[in-house]
């Protein structure tokens, strides 16, 4: 069996707040091989947007191991933290985090120009990715002049945009009504699923939960 | 006994050294207030973009290509404030009588009395090591002027500040 793109053993973290120490993360054993998409589920409080931090490397300060793609990450400096988040891991979050100032394509192309990618390639990678998504007659439009899912469209297409080993989602479709989060979750899994990437979702709705490969519940800072 | 006319005039001179002095203060103050206007707008620019840096950290854009993006900023706006300056300050030297005239016109006043002056036009004298000094001053402190707010935005904890959102 061929190593998982992430594989956490003991993975702690703690914040000292007004000098007392909160225990966020309580030791999470986890392994997601590559085209498995687990939700991740608990709630409020229980952990799911640190271990989504911490998996994604957005800040150090874990204890345990923590494995991305093969690359112990605990061992990295902040840089090279930067650059392995960079070429292996994906985000979307609940709220789109576009940038207001650049049209639908140019938001899917940053990224890739980010990680090195041409210019023409990555223009090329956002059409297809967008027109994937429904989206192709709106390349040029900004985020404030798309609706709330192609804003989410477009946040998933920039996620999925450098083909990351990775995904990381917080709530992608929570900020979504009913019919409109069932669609962009399903464009979500497929895109996710053919490219055979690894993606941990978290989420508080069982039914997203259930069209997953596997569940994780999260609780006090543990996978029960 | 021979004395010449700078000697003579000892005290003139002397003023005109200290006018010459006082003038290099008084442009220095003038460039240090532009490159406060430069550092006051980049750090506002950071204050603004907060939000858009911890995006792009989040996809991996490196602490130094944050603060090259930042100073690169800071450092353009400098310098096409340099280049407009110098071009401005050219140009007022070359069409410096016209412009004592139009200001003659438009105030009424006699501003260049050759029977006082001594001089037909008011006379002008630049000095290619004065303009280049002024002119790497001025690079200079725009660059350091974009150090504080680049380091800021570098430092932008993408966690904090999308977990605020």
């Amino acid at each position: 069996m061929s190593e998982a793109v992430v594989q956490t053993t003991g993975l702690t973290r703690s914040f000292e707040q007004g000098g007392v120490r909160i225990d966020v993360l309580r030791g999470i054993d986890l392994a997601i091989q590559a085209g498995e998409i687990v939700a991740l589920l608990g709630p409020s409080g229980s952990g799911k947007s640190t271990l989504l931090q911490a998996v994604g490397l957005l800040e150090g300060g874990f204890g345990g191991s923590l494995r991305i793609a093969g690359v112990e990450a605990a061992a990295l400096s902040a840089d090279d933290r930067t650059d392995l988040r960079r070429d292996r891991i994906g985000f979307v979050y609940q709220f789109h985090h576009l940038l207001p100032d650049f049209t639908a394509q140019e938001n899917v192309v940053l990224p890739q120009l980010v990680a090195g990618t041409s210019e023409v390639d990555a223009a090329a990678r956002a059409v297809e990715l967008l027109t994937a998504l429904g989206l192709g007659a709106r390349l040029d439009h900004r985020p404030s002049q798309l609706s709330g899912g192609e804003q989410q469209r477009v946040a998933v297409a920039r996620a999925l945009a450098n083909r990351p080993a990775l995904v990381l989602a917080d709530e992608p479709t929570g900020n979504l009504d009913e019919a409109t989060s069932d669609r962009v979750f399903e464009e979500f899994l497929e895109l996710v699923r053919g490219q055979n990437s690894a993606a941990l979702v978290a989420t508080h709705n069982e039914r997203l939960a259930a069209r997953m490969d596997r569940v994780l519940r999260l609780h006090d800072g543990r996978v029960d | 006994m021979v004395t010449d006319w700078r000697t003579m005039n000892a005290s003139l001179f002397e003023a005109l050294a200290v006018e010459r002095v006082a003038m290099f203060v008084v442009l220095s103050i003038i460039v240090l207030v532009a490159v406060f206007n430069i550092l006051s707008s980049l750090i506002m620019l950071v204050r603004a973009k907060t939000r858009d840096i911890a995006i792009l950290r989040t996809m991996g854009a490196g602490r130094k290509s944050l603060l090259k993006v930042f100073v690169t900023v800071g450092f353009v706006v400098g310098a096409l404030g340099t280049v407009a300056g110098l071009i401005l300050g050219a140009a007022f030297l070359f069409f410096r009588q016209p412009i004592v005239r139009l200001i003659e016109v438009l105030t009424g006043q006699n501003l260049w009395d050759p029977k006082i002056r001594f001089l037909t036009e008011l006379p002008a004298r630049a000095d290619p090591v004065e303009i280049t000094l002024i002119v790497i001053m001025a690079l200079l402190f725009s660059f350091l002027a974009t150090l504080y707010p680049a380091f800021k935005a570098a430092s932008t904890d993408p966690v904090q500040v999308l977990r605020y959102e």
